[in-house]
């Protein structure tokens, strides 16, 4: 084989070579070893080969050095014979036309080894090393015997000192004679053209017929290329591309101190690539199943619908067989879905097919060191939503559910959809947009049986920006204790509210959920525990729940009444406990003792005559007119939408809700907090921080800002304004002070001997001056009394209010004794939070 | 143009390639040994080679020198007695707790040395042959290790040689834990850092919690991976990337125990 006879000392001394650039390469004292570096010695020794040596020679030193350095090597026994032979066989067919086509250079050898006039032919490899230097590699090419020539030309590597000009250039540009034409080697023009131009009819014929077959072809291809071309182009990309929508990493939720509320935690999936377990599904149809049914089916082989039922029983097997060893290695067994696999294997098979989801550290490390032979398996990454506190907030954050076709990107077709999630209610869904920031598009081209072949993003996934709300996560989670602290299954609220900003600083609901639970799957128990009609834990009862409000609503009278002149704090009332409009008719009792009070007194005991008397006098349209100007009967604007209105009646129209005619008794109720009217807890709030901050009725503000996922990295930050003013009361601040004094009184007023006898007592705090409102509606269900619902309204401090804190409890025995302790914790871890920086509460959930 | 013995020779290596890359693994592995086997005389040759340079270069070595090396020695032997006496009462002591905790008994690591024979010669792997195979007792999957820290792994047995896949190579992942800081935080092993000309850098990539790493700490084995024991030293942290936006942590780990110049390890056996 080649050219020449094989040089077998030559052959020898190669392989030699290359078994010894084999062991250089190998040994651990050797190259690497001085050099700090791998250093590849066959290329080298290759490209010689192509130079120097003939087929024979090249190809062994291809394959023994290839299989001796796979020897040695982690790689595939046989894997670097194909690269170095290629390298050597390119060079060997490009011989001539390196060592012909290149510049002269000098002949590096001594005149007395040329041999005379003989041109030596040589091209210069080199770079420059310095300013100075230059060291160059030159191959020389003897010529002086022309009958070896090109089977054995002699190559010299030579390292020489530098030269004058480091170009390539021939030594004297002047002196280049031109080259002879090889005579022997006619031109390939020559060799088609000449046999035709001299009439040889065969040739003719051929030369013809292969002119027609070509036009014919050419036709064809014109057709298909050109006529055809946007149609098979569509055809193409529909058959071989898939448009994969992939989700952006949803936003965080923050609270006011940049502590997560919502955060995203890394998901460790096994996923299982099915284009790369062709060959086993093939292995078990053909060696299992197939000789199954033919030793079933008396020898005949399967067919149609049988083939088909074997093929995907092969797949199955293979599938199954790796998920029980996977999820076996993870000590956490599990058997193949079928209908979820057929599923994806059918519809997905371009994407990964999940095999094992959200696998803990300890599983992952297991997977991580045992599963490196089992075939076609990677570990993956994908954003899981979490809520680190868990309850906290449950109700004003919201939660998320899988939604695998949103609407958000209805310009682009997508073929698949990587699992998303969109936001079902809280701030998940007012800013759903905003949160999941903008998904990426990636597309897999497929081969015709529709596994992958290769993928490729066209469109990186934004990440979606930071919700940062006004809670204060310590706040929040004070409130929720207190609330929690009333008992198990405590139905309740509490709203902390900042008066004069109308930050929402906290906003608790009980009973509450785990919004953790919608990302995962809902047990049937925590699913019936959602759904119980009285507790109803999802229902945010601070905004969304509506109640008589009971006594705290006398402040709305006492107010009615200071701007009519028809209360005033001298003027006094005699009291029986009892009252009833002209004397007569059903009486409503009051809690409060029979006796003589004033403005101060019947307001921190609470007397529900003197209130009655007054509101009877002063009338319902001034009464309804001024709980108007509060904003009860309307939402108050908070930003996530989800609240109710509440019932408040019309001014103007005296009727009630079922359309019948207002009458005094009607007042009367009306004058207590009972009766036809319904308030949120939300919307006392908004009352009492108007009351605090000398009437400026606020719209309560929930979120702060929305700044981008990673701040430090620039992008718009979104502010929210502060302070958004819905009315103003134009009440003279002096009655505002009156209705401050009295609810300080209704905490810190003490009897004769010194004791506290207001009805919100309980609240008081140390180091904190409370003012408060204790309420007590009853809840009746036809006549009879179902249950009370109690309150505590209140602000702090009294001499520079801050904080407007409600709290409503349902079932309680009475807002005294019920909610103003609930009031009490509060304002404790309110006052300690004041006193501490802002760090993280002790007890984070993010080190779980 | 490619002439008739052009095709020949091509289609003769291509036969030869296709046959021998689709071998059964096992005969694969035979062959890989029997080839192996070619260069042993050339191994011993330079292993006697390196003895015999290291002989002629401690006869070089002035007495006096020599002296002062003997009475360092000499000096940390005694301290290591020292230090012997007292893991041993820290031992005794472990027992008695252990017992009256009823603590399972951590299993005593039995470690076999090997010199380090060859290196793979391929740039894209990162493995080594150890003069230790089937006859030694080393079986599959056993860590390697040297007193710097982590090695590798048993990734192929012969009956006188294995094959180790260092740290860093793919076919060596690495369950890890930082070992300083409040909660130990796990992560993963699984390629070498993309430095250059620097093998000594591997990532240690899935570490949920990016605030308690910091450059200096050091990662060692967790144990929990069925693998290698716990708390074998890897490396130290060099650096730390948060990845999809604090979706988890990448960090650069210096490896302890120094690669590119292994001469001797201990395989650890079951």
């Amino acid at each position: 084989m080649g050219s020449a006879p094989v040089n077998y000392v030559n052959t020898a001394a190669i392989l030699l070579v290359a078994y010894l650039a084999v062991f250089i390469e190998s040994w651990p004292g050797g190259l690497r070893t001085w050099l700090r570096t791998q250093v590849d010695l066959l290329p080298a020794l290759m490209v010689y080969c192509g130079l120097s040596t003939g087929l024979v020679t090249l190809s062994l030193t291809a394959v023994l050095g290839g299989l001796w350095f796979d020897t040695f090597s982690a790689n595939p026994l046989g894997i670097s014979i194909l690269p170095q032979f290629l390298v050597g066989f390119c060079v060997y067919l490009a011989r001539d036309l390196i060592l012909r086509d290149q510049p002269y250079a000098l002949d590096p050898r001594p005149r007395w080894q040329r041999g005379g006039t003989t041109p030596h032919r040589a091209f210069t490899l080199g770079r420059r090393l310095s300013a100075s230097g230059r060291v160059g590699l030159t191959v020389a090419v003897d010529r002086h015997d022309p009958g070896r020539w090109p089977a054995h030309p002699s190559v010299l590597l030579v390292l020489r000192s530098p030269r004058s000009r480091p170009r390539l250039q021939p030594p004297d540009r002047n002196d280049l004679s031109p080259r002879p034409r090889d005579q022997a080697r006619p031109r390939l023009n020559m060799l088609i053209f000449d046999q035709i131009k001299k009439g040889d009819p065969t040739l003719r014929i051929v030369a013809v017929s292969v002119a027609l077959g070509l036009g014919v072809l050419l036709t064809g291809l014109w057709y298909i290329q050109v006529v055809s071309a946007s149609q098979y182009r569509a055809d193409v990309q529909e058959q071989s591309l898939r448009i994969i929508r992939v989700p952006a990493i949803r936003g965080k939720i923050l609270d006011r101190n940049g502590f997560a509320l919502a955060e995203n935690r890394a998901s460790y999936n096994v996923n299982l690539y099915l284009e790369e377990l062709r060959r086993y599904f093939r292995y078990e149809y053909t060696n299992r199943l197939v000789p199954e049914y033919r030793s079933a089916h008396r020898g005949t082989r399967p067919v149609g619908k049988d083939d088909e039922a074997l093929q995907h029983a092969a797949r199955y097997r293979v599938v199954s067989n790796l998920m029980l060893q996977v999820s076996s290695l993870v000590r956490n067994p599990q058997l193949l879905d079928e209908h979820q696999f057929t599923n994806h294997y059918d519809n997905s098979r371009s994407l990964p097919f999940p095999l094992i989801r959200d696998l803990s550290a300890q599983q992952m490390a297991l997977f991580v060191e045992k599963s490196a032979r089992l075939p076609s398996l990677a570990l993956e990454v994908q954003p899981h939503r979490i809520y680190p506190w868990t309850n906290t907030a449950a109700h004003l954050l919201g939660h998320l559910k899988r939604d695998s076709n949103p609407a958000d990107d209805e310009d682009i077709s997508f073929q698949f959809r990587l699992p998303d999630y969109v936001g079902v209610m809280g701030v998940e869904l007012t800013f759903d947009e905003q949160l999941r920031g903008h998904p990426g598009v990636k597309s897999v081209l497929v081969n015709n049986l529709q596994y992958r072949q290769a993928e490729e993003i066209l469109t990186a996934p934004e990440p979606g920006q930071n919700v940062v709300l006004t809670l204060d996560l310590t706040i929040q989670r004070a409130t929720e204790k207190a609330l929690r602290a009333v008992g198990p299954d405590t139905r309740g609220a509490a709203v902390v509210m900042d008066c004069l900003s109308g930050d929402v600083l906290a906003m608790a609901s009980s009973p509450s959920f785990d919004p953790n639970m919608f990302t995962s799957r809902i047990s049937e128990e925590e699913y019936a525990k959602l759904s119980d009609d009285e507790l109803r834990p999802q229902l945010n009862r601070a905004a969304l729940g509506t109640y008589p409000p009971g006594s705290i609503f006398k402040i709305i009278v006492a107010l009615a009444g200071f701007e009519s002149g028809l209360i005033t704090t001298n003027e006094e009332f005699l009291s029986k406990g009892y009252y009833q409009i002209n004397g007569r008719g059903i009486p409503w009792h009051c809690t409060a003792p029979a006796g003589t009070y004033d403005f101060d007194r019947a307001f921190y005991l609470s007397c529900n005559c003197y209130f009655i008397d007054h509101g009877l006098q002063i009338g319902f349209e001034r009464i309804a007119e001024m709980g108007r100007r509060f904003g009860f009967g309307g939402r108050t604007g908070l930003t996530t939408r989800q609240e109710a209105a509440g019932y408040f009646p019309s001014p103007t129209d005296k009727i009630k809700k079922d359309g019948s005619r207002w009458m005094p008794g009607d007042t009367a109720n009306l004058c207590i907090g009972q009766g036809e009217l319904l308030v949120t807890p939300l919307q006392v709030a908004v009352m009492t921080a108007a009351i605090a901050n000398g009437g400026e009725v606020l719209e309560p503000r929930l979120v702060d800002r929305l700044e981008p996922m990673d701040p430090s990295l620039g992008g718009n930050v979104t502010p929210f304004a502060k302070a958004q003013v819905r009315h103003r009361l134009r009440i003279a601040p002096a009655q505002l002070q009156i209705i401050r004094n009295a609810m300080l009184l209704d905490v810190e007023h003490r009897d004769p001997k010194g004791r506290l006898d207001g009805t919100g007592k309980l609240a008081a705090v140390d180091g904190m001056r409370i003012c408060g409102k204790t309420g007590t509606a009853q809840l009746k269900e036809g006549r009879k009394l179902k249950e009370h619902i109690t309150w505590f309204a209140s602000f702090a401090p009294f001499e520079t209010p801050r904080y407007a804190l409600v709290v409503l409890i349902e079932g309680g025995v009475s807002g005294a004794s019920t909610c103003a302790p609930v009031a009490h914790d509060i304002y404790e871890a309110i006052l300690k939070r004041e006193q501490q920086q802002t760090k993280p509460p002790a007890g984070t959930l993010a080190a779980r | 143009m490619l002439k008739r013995p052009h095709y020949i020779a091509l289609s003769l290596v291509l036969f030869l390639v296709l046959v021998i890359v689709n071998l059964p693994t096992q005969t694969a592995t035979h062959l890989k040994l029997a080839l192996g086997g070619l260069f042993l005389p050339l191994f011993g040759l330079a292993t006697s080679a390196h003895a015999l340079t290291e002989q002629a270069a401690n006869a070089l070595i002035p007495r006096p020198a020599l002296l002062a090396r003997l009475e360092q020695l000499q000096r940390e032997n005694s301290q290591f007695r020292v230090r012997e006496m007292q893991v041993a009462q820290i031992f005794r002591e472990n027992e008695r707790l252990r017992q009256s905790l009823n603590w399972q008994k951590q299993a005593q690591w039995k470690l076999r040395a090997a010199r380090v024979i060859v290196r793979d010669p391929a740039n894209w792997w990162r493995s080594i042959q150890i003069d230790a195979g089937q006859r030694d007792g080393i079986v599959l999957d056993l860590p390697v290790l040297t007193p710097d820290g982590l090695v590798g792994r048993i990734q192929q047995v012969g009956a006188t040689r294995s094959r180790v896949a260092l740290v860093g190579d793919p076919e060596c992942p690495v369950s890890a834990v930082v070992a300083e800081g409040p909660v130990r935080d796990y992560g993963v092993i699984a390629s070498g850092s993309p430095g250059v000309l620097d093998g000594s850098l591997v990532n240690l990539t899935y570490v949920s919690r990016p605030a308690a790493m910091k450059p200096g700490q050091r990662v060692l084995t967790s144990g929990i991976g069925g693998i290698f024991p716990p708390d074998i030293l890897i490396g130290h942290i060099v650096d730390t990337n948060n990845v999809g936006f604090g979706l988890y942590t990448e960090a650069r780990i210096k490896l302890g125990a120094n690669l590119d110049s292994l001469e001797e390890v201990w395989v650890v056996l079951p």
